[in-house]
C-alpha cells in the first residue's frame, strides 16, 4: 500500500474521476483540498481542525486523550474487576444461597405449561382496539408556550406525545422537554393522595377535609379583611383566567400574584414605551434575510424555540442558495444561537447596550427618530472590547443593505433599555414589518408581583392564606425578600402541585394536582389561534386539576365532581367563544370538532401600524464593566427548576457543554487560563456578600471575564432523581437585580483549588476513533473529514468543494444487492440546531433507559442518538459543528463480522439488526463499531438508578410494547424505528396497497424542529433519501473505511461573506 | 481379581450406562418434544365454552368474536359483552351462562386460560397473516371440531420459518408477491 499525501492524491482522485478505470485507487487516506485556513495571516495547516474538547485541542498527541479516543470507553472502564472492592463470601454464606436457590428451583417446578390467564374486556370501549394507537388531540404547556400535541395511547396508556401538525404554531413539532413529558405522569414520586403538616410531620389527609379546612380559613380571611395570596405562573389559558378572577370576586381579599423566573418583563416594558402596547409580538425569522442576535438564544430556549428552529431552517436550504438568512450572534454567554451563528462575536453582558447604541449610530449617522445618538461610536467601541473591525463593517454593510429585511433580537435577561435601543435599531432597519404582530402573543394576568408588599403584609399578619398554584416561589424568588420566613407566619399556606417542593415543605397543606394529560384546558397563545386541551386519562392517582381545586372552592367546596372543570369549560365557550366565533355548526358539533382537531383558528385584526417613540433612551446611560459579569441562563432542559425530577430530561446532555445531571459556571478559556481552572475546578461566584460554590466548565465563545450558570438547578426539597442536582444559582439573585434580574456586573470569581467536581459531561465520550494504519491523532484528525463545511460563496461558484473529498475505495469484497426497498437516512447538517428533540423522542419511542448520574461519569449513557458538538477555529470565538450520530446500518457492517453468535445481522432490507434474545454480551461489535454508536446494557439500568425507582408499576405502563424492554447483558443501538417499518407495512397489507419508503417516519424524524431528517427507500430514486445520497453536499462519515454508511451527512455551508481562502476562523 | 474387576467396568459397565442415558436421553427428547412445544395443550377453562358448538354445529366465523385477528396483533379473546349480546336471551337458563352473566354483572374478566403463547422475545402480528390471506386453521388447526380448544401446532421459530420459507409451495392459492420474511427483526425486535 502506498501512502499518498497532498497534492499527489488528489491527482489520482482527479485521474479516477476523469475515467480512467484501470487505476486502483486504494482505499487510504490521501489530504483533501483546504477547506479552511485557520488564521488568514498565519501560514495555513492545510484543513480547519475540529476538537470536541479544550483538552483534545490543548493535549492533542497526549496518551490520555490518544487513549480515550481509541477506545469505546473512558479509560478504566468497562470491566475491570478489583477484588480487593469486592464483597467476600463466606464459604457458610455460599453453601446457604446455594441450598436456598436449589430450593426455590425445585419449588418453583409447577406446572411449566401454564401459559398464565387472558385478561378480556366486560365492555370494550369502541375507540380501543388492543394492540393498535389511538391518537389525541391536545395541548401541552412546556417552556412557557402552549404546544399543539398529539398523544398516543396504547390501551388507553399514553406512551408517546408528539407535535399536531394540524397546530399553526409548531405545525407538527414539539421541544424535547414536551416530548419527555410522558414520564412526568408515571413518575413513582408525584404526590398521590392530600397531604397535611401536623407541626413539620406530613401525613396523608382527606380531600373532604382539607376542602372543609381551606374553605373555612378562606372565608375567615374574608370576614376579617386579610389578603388571600393567589401566587401562580402567567397563563395562556383564558378560561383559568376567567376561574382566577372568578375567585377573587367570591374571595374578595384574594389578590392574584403571578411571576415566571425568565420573564419578558424587560422586553415587555420596553415594547410599551417604545410603542404603547403591551406585549412584544414575537418575530418571523423567515422573513428576515440578516438576524442579528444581541445576546439572545432563541434557538434553544427563548420559549417560542420550536416555531423559530423551523423559520430559521426555511431559509437555510441547499437548494435554495440566494435565500440563505445569515445570522450575527454579539453573545457573553455562548449558547446554541451563538453557535449557530454565521458570524459570532463575544461581548460581555454590560457592554450590550452600548453595542446596540453605537450600532444605531453608525447605521443612521448620529441621530434616529429624536434619539441623539452622536456620543456612540462603532469602531471606537469595537476596538476596545476587541471586537473584530472585518466583522463589525459587514454586519454594518449587511443590515444596512437589507433594510426591512433584517431583525435584532435581543435576550429576555437583558435589561429594559437594550431592548429600547434594539427597538430603536429595528426601526432605523424599517423592520417593523418582519414582527409578528398580526398574530402577537398573548399571555394573561402576566402582571408584575408585588413581593415586598405580600412579604411585609406576610410579616404583619395581614395575609391569611396563601395558595401557590403549581408555582415554587420558595425557591425561585432571591433570598432577601425573606419570603420563606414570611411564610411562616401566615395561617394557612396551601401548595397546588404534582411533586413535593420548597414552597409545598414549608407550608401546611400539598394538594396533588394532575397531570397535564389528565387535565381540560384552552389555551389562546397567539392571536387567532385557540388550542384545546383534554384528558387522555382519567387521574391515576387521587388528585384534582388545579382549576377544579380553585372551583370547587369557590363553590363552597363541597361540589367537586371529577367534571367540574370540564363543565366550566364548555360552559365559557358556549357562552363566550362559540357566539364570538359565529361558526355555522350548532355548539355541540362545534365544540367536539374542535376537540377532535385540538386548535381552532379565528381572524384576527391585530394589525395596526405602529408608532414608535424612542425619546425615552437620550436618558439612558451606557453601563460600565466592573469586574466580572454574571448571565444567569435558563437551561433548555431543565428550565426553572420545574424538570429537576425528569430523569429524561436530566439525562439530556446541555445542547453546548454537554453537562448531564449537573449545572455549572461557563467560562471562556482566556479567562480560564489566567485563574488556572480546569473542567470541574470549583470557584466561588460573589455577588454582593452572597457566593456560590460552583464547579467549572472552561466554554470557548464565552465573553471574557463573564460567568454563566444556569438556574433551575441545586433543588433543596424535590424526589430523589432531582433532589440536590446542580448548584442553586438563585441565591446569587436579589430583588433589586443587578443590571436585571438575571445579569450582574462587579462581580468577584475565586478559585478555590482542592477537590474536583465530577462532571456528567459526554463531549468526551464516544469520540470517533481516530487512529488507522499507525496515525497519530495529531496529523490524523485533519484527514477524517468527520465534518465537512464549505460556505455559501464557494459553494456557488465550486459545486464539488464537498463532492472531491470522496475516497475512492475498491472492494475485493462484492458489494451486497439489495434489489427491493433500502432503508437509508439523511442529516441536512445546514439546519440541525442541536435542540436535542431527536434525542429524546428516541429515548421514549425505543424504551431507552436513564442510567444516573454515576453511570454518566464512566461513559454508559444509553441513549441511541448522540448529538456531536465539534469546534474549529480558535477558542475566543469557535465555529461549532454539531452532528447527529447514530447507527449508520453499513453495508458493511464491522459490528456483524466479529459477533460470534450471530447477534446482529443485515436484514434484506439493509437494516443492521439486533437480536436481543441472541446477544450474549460480548461487546466485540461495539468494540469494532466505528461510529460508537452501540450501548451496552451493563445492568438492568432501570433496578439499577436509585433503588429501582424506573422499575416500579407506575413507570413499566410508559414502555412502548412494540418494542423490547432490553434487560442486563444486551447490547443495543438504533434499529431505524424497524417497530414503524412493520407497522407501516401491516397497514399497506391491511389497506391492500403496495408499500413504499415514504410510509414509514422514524421517531427522530417526526420530532425534529428543522425536519433536518430524512428517512426512506435509497433504492426508489424519487425519495428524498435517495436525492440527497446524491447530492453534491452528500458525504460519508470515515468512508476511507469502505463500511458504507446508510446515514449520509449534508455538509453545513456556512453563510459568511468569505471565500474558502479567507474563511472564518479568525478571533473573537 | 482387582484387574479383572477394572477391566470389567470399563469394558462391559461403562458402556451399558452411557448406552442407557444416551438412549433415554434420545427417548424422552424425542417422545416429550411435542409436550415441551406445548402440543396437546388443553387447559380447562372457567366457563365450558365450546368451540366445536360455535364455530363448528353453528358455523359462526372466527372473526366474529376474535374481531382484532385483521386489525391488530392481538386477535383477542372477545370482551364478555359479545357473549351476551346473544346470551341475554339464549340459554339463559344454562348454569354455565348463568357464570357469564355473574362474570359481565360484576364487571369481572374472565379468567380464560391462554393456550397459545409465543415467547415474549417474538413478536407476533395476526393482521398480517389474515390480510395476506391465510386462514386460522394453518396455525390453529380445526378448532371448529375442538369441544375444549387444544394447541395442534408447535409455536416455535422452526415452524413459523417453515412457512415463510416456503409461502409460495405451502399457500399456491394465495396472491403472495414474495415469501415470508427472514429478516430477524421481523419477530425479535
Amino acid at each position: 500500500m502506498t501512502k499518498m499525501n497532498g497534492k499527489s492524491g488528489q491527482q489520482k482522485n482527479g485521474q479516477k474521476m476523469n475515467g480512467s478505470s484501470h487505476e486502483v485507487v486504494l482505499p487510504i487516506i490521501d489530504s483533501p483540498e483546504k477547506i479552511f485556513s485557520e488564521d488568514g495571516d498565519k501560514p495555513a495547516s492545510r484543513v480547519q481542525k475540529y476538537w470536541r474538547s479544550l483538552n483534545v485541542l490543548n493535549n492533542s498527541s497526549s496518551e490520555e486523550v490518544l487513549r480515550d479516543q481509541r477506545e469505546e470507553f473512558p479509560h478504566g472502564q468497562g470491566g475491570e474487576i478489583n477484588l480487593d472492592k469486592m464483597d467476600g463470601v463466606s464459604r457458610r454464606k455460599f453453601l446457604a444461597l446455594m441450598t436456598a436457590g436449589g430450593v426455590f428451583a425445585t419449588a418453583s417446578c409447577t406446572d411449566y405449561r401454564d401459559k398464565g390467564e387472558i385478561i378480556n374486556y366486560t365492555k370494550k370501549p369502541e375507540s380501543i382496539q388492543p394492540g393498535i394507537a389511538s391518537y389525541y388531540a391536545s395541548t401541552l404547556v412546556s417552556g412557557g408556550v402552549a404546544h399543539g400535541v398529539l398523544i398516543k395511547t396504547r390501551e388507553g396508556r399514553p406512551i408517546k406525545v408528539d407535535g399536531n401538525p394540524d397546530h399553526p404554531i409548531g405545525k407538527g413539532k414539539i421541544d424535547p422537554n414536551a416530548q419527555a413529558m410522558v414520564l412526568d405522569l408515571y413518575d413513582p414520586a408525584r404526590t398521590v393522595k392530600p397531604v397535611k403538616s401536623n407541626g413539620g410531620e406530613f401525613a396523608a389527609t382527606s380531600w373532604k377535609m382539607s376542602d372543609k379546612k381551606i374553605v373555612s380559613a378562606l372565608n375567615s380571611a374574608v370576614s376579617s379583611g386579610k389578603e388571600i395570596s393567589l401566587i401562580t405562573h402567567p397563563t395562556s389559558s383564558p378560561t383559568t383566567k376567567k376561574l382566577l378572577d372568578d375567585f377573587v370576586a367570591k374571595y374578595t381579599t384574594a389578590k392574584i400574584y403571578s411571576y415566571d423566573l425568565f420573564s419578558n418583563e424587560n422586553r415587555n416594558s420596553a415594547w410599551e414605551k417604545s410603542y404603547g402596547k403591551k406585549t412584544y409580538p414575537g418575530v418571523r425569522l423567515d422573513k428576515a434575510d440578516v438576524i442579528l442576535s444581541i445576546d439572545d438564544d432563541f434557538l434553544a430556549s427563548g420559549g417560542n424555540q420550536v416555531e423559530y428552529i423551523g423559520q430559521y431552517a426555511a431559509r437555510r436550504d441547499v437548494e435554495d442558495l440566494d435565500n440563505f438568512n445569515r445570522m450575527y450572534a454579539v453573545s457573553s454567554a455562548y449558547t446554541t444561537s451563538s453557535a449557530m451563528a454565521d458570524y459570532h462575536m463575544r461581548l460581555r453582558p454590560e457592554m450590550m447596550f452600548e453595542f446596540v447604541m453605537c450600532l444605531a449610530s453608525e447605521l443612521s449617522g448620529g441621530a434616529a427618530f429624536g434619539v441623539n445618538l452622536s456620543s456612540y461610536n462603532l469602531s471606537n467601541f469595537a476596538k476596545s472590547n476587541g471586537m473584530l473591525a472585518k466583522k463589525i463593517s459587514q454586519l454594518v454593510s449587511d443590515l444596512s443593505h437589507a433594510k426591512g429585511k433584517s431583525i435584532v433580537t435581543g435576550g429576555v435577561h437583558l435589561s429594559e433599555k437594550v431592548h429600547l435601543g434594539i427597538n430603536l435599531l429595528n426601526e432605523i432597519l424599517a423592520n417593523t414589518k418582519i414582527y409578528n404582530s398580526s398574530d402577537a402573543l398573548i399571555s394573561f394576568n402576566d402582571e408584575a408581583a408585588d413581593w415586598d408588599a405580600l412579604v411585609s403584609n406576610m410579616n404583619a399578619g395581614r395575609v391569611g392564606v396563601v395558595i401557590n398554584i403549581d408555582a415554587n416561589p420558595a425557591y425561585h424568588l432571591p433570598a432577601d425578600y425573606g419570603f420563606s420566613d414570611a411564610l411562616k407566619k401566615v395561617g394557612t399556606v396551601v401548595t397546588l402541585s404534582g411533586w413535593e417542593n420548597e414552597t409545598s415543605a414549608a407550608g401546611h397543606f400539598l394538594l396533588p394536582i394532575n397531570h397535564s394529560f389528565e387535565s381540560w384546558g384552552d389555551h389562546n397563545q397567539r392571536g387567532g389561534i385557540f388550542s384545546l386541551q383534554q384528558p387522555v386519562i382519567s387521574p391515576l392517582y387521587d388528585t384534582r386539576q388545579s382549576e377544579a381545586i380553585l372551583l370547587n372552592w369557590i363553590m363552597g367546596g363541597n361540589s367537586y365532581d371529577i367534571d367540574i372543570y370540564h363543565k366550566y369549560l364548555m360552559a365559557r365557550w358556549e357562552g363566550e367563544v362559540h357566539p364570538s366565533l359565529s361558526p355555522a355548526a350548532s355548539f355541540t358539533d362545534f365544540w367536539y370538532h374542535s376537540l377532535h382537531d385540538g386548535v381552532v383558528s379565528y381572524k384576527t385584526n391585530n394589525n395596526k401600524d405602529l408608532v414608535f417613540d424612542g425619546s425615552v433612551l437620550n436618558a439612558q446611560k451606557p453601563d460600565e464593566a466592573k469586574g466580572w459579569a454574571l448571565v444567569l441562563t435558563k437551561n433548555p432542559h431543565i428550565e426553572d427548576g420545574r424538570h429537576a425530577n425528569n430523569g429524561f430530561l436530566q439525562e439530556t446532555p446541555h445542547p453546548i457543554t454537554k453537562m448531564t445531571w449537573d449545572n455549572c459556571a461557563m467560562v471562556s478559556p482566556d479567562s480560564a487560563r489566567t485563574m488556572n481552572l480546569s473542567l470541574g475546578d470549583f470557584i466561588e461566584v460573589g455577588v454582593d456578600g452572597r457566593s456560590l460554590k460552583v464547579p467549572v466548565v472552561v466554554q470557548p465563545g464565552m465573553a471574557a471575564n463573564t460567568v454563566s450558570i444556569d438556574l433551575g438547578y441545586g433543588r433543596r426539597v424535590a424526589p430523589v432523581i432531582g433532589h440536590e442536582v446542580g448548584f442553586d444559582a438563585n441565591v446569587l439573585r436579589t430583588k433589586k437585580g443587578g443590571l436585571s434580574q438575571l445579569v450582574y456586573t462587579n462581580v468577584s470569581v475565586k478559585a478555590l483549588g482542592g477537590e474536583k467536581h465530577p462532571m456528567g459531561s459526554t463531549q468526551e465520550h464516544h469520540q470517533l476513533d481516530a487512529e488507522v494504519g499507525g496515525y497519530k491523532i495529531a496529523e490524523f484528525h485533519k484527514d477524517r473529514h468527520i465534518i465537512q463545511e464549505s460556505t455559501v460563496l464557494t459553494y456557488k461558484h465550486d459545486k464539488d468543494v464537498i463532492a472531491r473529498n470522496r475516497h475512492h475505495t475498491r472492494s475485493i469484497m462484492k458489494n451486497h444487492v439489495y434489489s427491493g426497498i433500502k432503508w437509508a437516512m439523511a442529516i441536512d447538517l445546514n439546519t440541525c440546531s442541536g435542540c436535542n428533540a431527536c434525542v429524546t423522542a428516541c429515548n421514549i419511542e425505543s424504551n431507552v433507559p436513564v442510567v444516573g448520574k454515576e453511570e454518566v461519569l464512566i461513559g454508559r449513557e444509553m441513549q441511541w442518538m448522540r448529538l456531536d458538538r465539534y469546534y474549529s477555529g480558535d477558542e475566543e470565538s469557535p465555529r461549532t459543528s454539531l452532528q447527529p450520530m447514530l447507527c449508520a446500518h453499513c453495508d458493511n457492517a464491522p459490528c456483524e463480522n466479529v459477533c460470534p453468535v450471530v447477534a446482529t445481522i443485515h436484514s434484506k432490507e439493509g437494516i443492521n439488526q439486533m437480536v436481543y434474545n441472541r446477544c450474549v454480551g460480548t461487546r466485540y461489535c461495539a468494540n469494532n463499531c466505528p461510529y460508537k454508536v452501540r450501548r451496552f446494557n451493563f445492568f438492568d439500568f432501570r433496578d439499577w438508578l436509585a433503588e429501582g425507582y424506573y422499575y416500579k408499576q407506575s413507570v413499566q405502563q410508559m414502555f412502548n410494547p412494540e418494542i423490547t424492554v432490553r434487560s442486563r447483558g444486551v447490547m443495543e443501538k438504533c434499529d431505524f424505528c424497524s417497530a414503524r417499518v412493520a407497522s407501516a407495512k401491516a397497514s399497506a397489507s391491511k389497506e391492500g396497497r403496495d408499500f413504499k419508503g415514504s410510509d414509514v417516519i422514524t421517531a427522530c424524524q417526526e420530532a425534529c424542529p428543522a425536519e433536518a431528517i430524512y428517512f426512506g427507500d435509497s433504492n426508489d430514486p424519487n425519495s428524498s433519501v435517495a436525492k440527497l445520497r446524491k447530492h453534491k453536499l452528500s458525504y460519508d462519515i470515515l468512508e476511507v473505511l469502505d463500511i458504507k454508511p446508510n446515514v449520509t451527512y449534508i455538509a453545513k455551508l456556512i453563510n459568511t461573506n468569505e471565500d474558502e481562502n479567507n474563511s472564518n476562523g479568525g478571533s473573537h | 481379581m482387582r484387574k479383572r474387576e477394572l477391566d470389567y467396568s470399563l469394558k462391559v459397565r461403562l458402556p451399558i450406562t452411557v448406552a442407557l442415558v444416551a438412549i433415554s436421553f434420545a427417548l424422552t427428547y424425542f417422545v416429550s418434544r411435542a409436550e415441551r412445544d406445548g402440543v396437546g395443550y388443553t387447559p380447562s377453562q372457567p366457563i365450558a365454552y365450546s368451540h366445536k358448538l360455535h364455530a363448528g354445529d353453528l358455523n359462526i366465523d372466527c372473526q366474529y368474536c376474535h374481531t382484532g385477528a385483521d386489525k391488530s396483533r392481538h386477535a383477542m379473546v372477545p370482551p364478555t359483552e359479545t357473549c351476551m349480546s346473544c346470551h341475554k336471551t339464549i340459554k339463559i337458563d344454562s348454569p354455565e351462562i348463568q357464570k357469564l352473566k355473574e362474570y359481565y354483572d360484576s364487571d369481572t374478566p374472565i379468567p380464560w386460560q391462554r393456550v397459545h403463547k409465543i415467547p415474549d422475545y417474538a413478536y407476533f402480528d395476526h393482521s398480517v397473516h389474515i390480510n395476506k390471506g391465510l386462514d386460522c386453521t394453518d396455525c390453529h388447526a380445526e378448532v371448529k371440531n375442538m369441544e375444549l380448544v387444544e394447541q395442534a401446532h408447535a409455536f416455535t421459530m422452526t415452524n413459523c420459518l417453515d412457512c415463510h420459507r416456503t409461502a409460495h409451495d405451502k399457500f399456491p392459492g394465495l396472491d403472495l408477491k414474495a415469501k415470508g420474511t427472514e429478516d430477524c427483526i421481523t419477530c425479535h425486535r
